[in-house]
């Protein structure tokens, strides 16, 4: 036996004063950790966001063929083919940063360590809403290219009305998607049927809002007047914290449960 | 030597708390209309090794996923370590002073072996350098330490996965069918190590289909039947050394 395996031994062989075990760690390193390995396994199986990138290129790409040069046509239809993108590419992204959440159950062992299981919900949205940034980048790119948008100017108000949409959109969609998972077959179709009126709020203020960021008409002024970015920001922002929390403060009882 | 169950069900109310490791009451668990488990109670001394018997469906492992906090029960409850089952907070305190071993590892695939274990030791606030490698040498996987856990073999997994459980220390260990896909070698090292903790007045509950294994290691036999705890041997008697 060698000297390491004799010291292990006597490691095994000490006595258990009752109080051994674990100790405490702090939410925010805690977050970090989860977010770290989160990071690596998608840097490592690279699924999610290649995944979403392909789906969100093909809708695109389809759209743009159905569409063809019709110029009126592209100012007012291909703002809410953007959206339809994100919010159906959004579960694809969902489903699968889930579903690796189950394999080998390791959610089993997340509810068997000693951590508040919010913190690891938290760090859940934190990558999959990176992961989400990420293909809109990839998207804003196509969008761009297939439907010739050359107002460059109004680009970042774009990515933040992304960021500020998603950021709910996946805090809901993470709570959601860590039941779907569950269902043998057919559970993205399930989360797409919660997920979406749930965040209808926020989808009709973002479409709102998409005549400000794409200089666009949508529907026909149906919509009302457009909401400003500030206002946008405000609302849904709100709203994104209200979808956040209540994830944070429920998603352990699901587990649990 | 066969000793009755104090009531139907029911091994539980002869130790004074302070010695009892685990001290359930009236647990029940029903998943739908099905009743798993119909009201089982026990008590477990610290520092022992119970063996927990029983066929197929008999609702061990549901009994062990309750214990370590896994699953909660519809009706019953009761003391693991001297906290209470049921208040979240005592869980939180169960769950640092526990490790299992379960059918599944826990473990991620895409992650390196060390790197697995560096995660759950982040997990438990533990310092992974100080333990890991004693615990990889005595398993034998110190030489696979920077592999991929997907590369492994259900018996190589399975050493990564008893390694994992005693990362933190812990008091009490469960452990759910430990030895099914471990070779004989690993067999051995575990049984070795069981033999070690209770030495350390850890306690040991183990759920297995290896009847002479089990009953060579433990100190108590107990053996559970639809949902019922049926019998209670104590295994000590007799035994010299």
């Amino acid at each position: 036996m060698s000297p390491v395996s004799h010291t292990e031994r006597e490691r095994l062989q000490r006595h258990r004063a009752p109080g051994t075990g674990g100790k405490q760690v702090s939410s925010v390193r805690l977050f970090l950790v989860f977010l770290k390995w989160d990071l690596v396994r998608e840097l490592r199986r690279r699924e999610v966001v290649i995944n979403m990138t392909l789906f969100a290129l093909l809708v695109l790409f389809v759209s743009q063929i159905g569409l063809g040069p019709n110029e009126a046509a592209i100012k007012s239809v291909a703002p809410v083919i953007f959206w339809i993108t994100i919010v159906f590419t959004g579960t694809v992204g969902l489903s699968q940063s889930f579903a690796a959440e189950r394999e080998g159950g390791r959610l089993a062992g997340l509810q068997l360590a000693p951590i508040d299981l919010g913190v690891f919900y938290l760090a859940k949205v934190a990558a999959t809403w990176l992961y989400v940034i990420m293909m809109v980048t990839f998207l804003i790119g196509a969008y761009i290219l297939f439907f010739n948008f050359n107002q460059y100017a109004l680009l970042p108000s774009l990515f933040v009305v992304a960021g500020v949409f998603t950021l709910g959109y996946i805090g809901a969609g993470v709570v959601l998607s860590s039941m779907t998972t569950a269902l043998r077959g057919g559970g993205e179709i399930v989360l797409r049927i919660l997920l979406v009126p749930l965040m209808m709020p926020a989808i009709f203020l973002t479409l709102d809002v998409s005549e400000t960021v794409f200089g666009s008409t949508i529907a026909e002024g149906a919509l009302g007047e457009a909401t400003g970015l500030g206002t946008y920001v405000a609302v849904v922002g709100a709203l994104d914290a209200i979808y956040v929390t209540t994830g944070f403060l429920i998603f352990p009882k699901i587990l649990e449960d | 030597m066969t000793e009755p169950a104090t009531s139907p069900g029911s091994l539980q109310g002869v130790l004074p708390s302070g010695r009892a490791a685990v001290s359930v009451v009236g647990i029940r668990k029903h998943f739908g209309f099905r009743e798993v488990l119909r009201g089982v109670s026990l008590d477990v001394e610290r520092g022992t090794c119970v063996a927990l018997f029983g066929p197929n469906g008999a609702g061990k492992s549901t009994l062990m996923r309750i214990i370590s906090t896994q699953w909660a029960p519809t009706e019953g409850g009761g003391k693991i370590l001297g906290l209470d089952l049921r208040k979240q907070k005592e869980r939180l305190e169960i769950r640092r002073r526990i490790g299992v071993v379960m059918h599944q590892s826990f473990l991620r695939d895409e992650l390196t072996l060390l790197e697995n274990l560096r995660l759950t030791a982040a997990l438990y606030g533990v310092d992974s350098v100080e333990v890991t490698d004693g615990l990889l040498e005595r398993f034998g996987l110190h030489h696979r330490r920077h592999d991929l856990l997907g590369t492994f073999s259900q018996g190589m997994t399975k050493r990564a996965n008893i390694i994992r459980s005693l990362l933190h220390d812990p008091e009490l260990w469960i452990l759910d069918e430990p030895f099914s896909g471990l070779d004989r070698e690993g067999q051995d090292l575990l049984s070795e190590s069981i033999s070690d903790f209770t030495t350390g007045n850890g306690t040991v509950l183990i759920v297995t289909h290896r009847t002479s294994l089990g009953l060579r290691l433990a100190n108590r036999a107990i053996e559970l039947v639809d949902g019922d705890l049926t019998e209670d041997r104590d295994l000590t008697a007799g035994r010299t050394g």
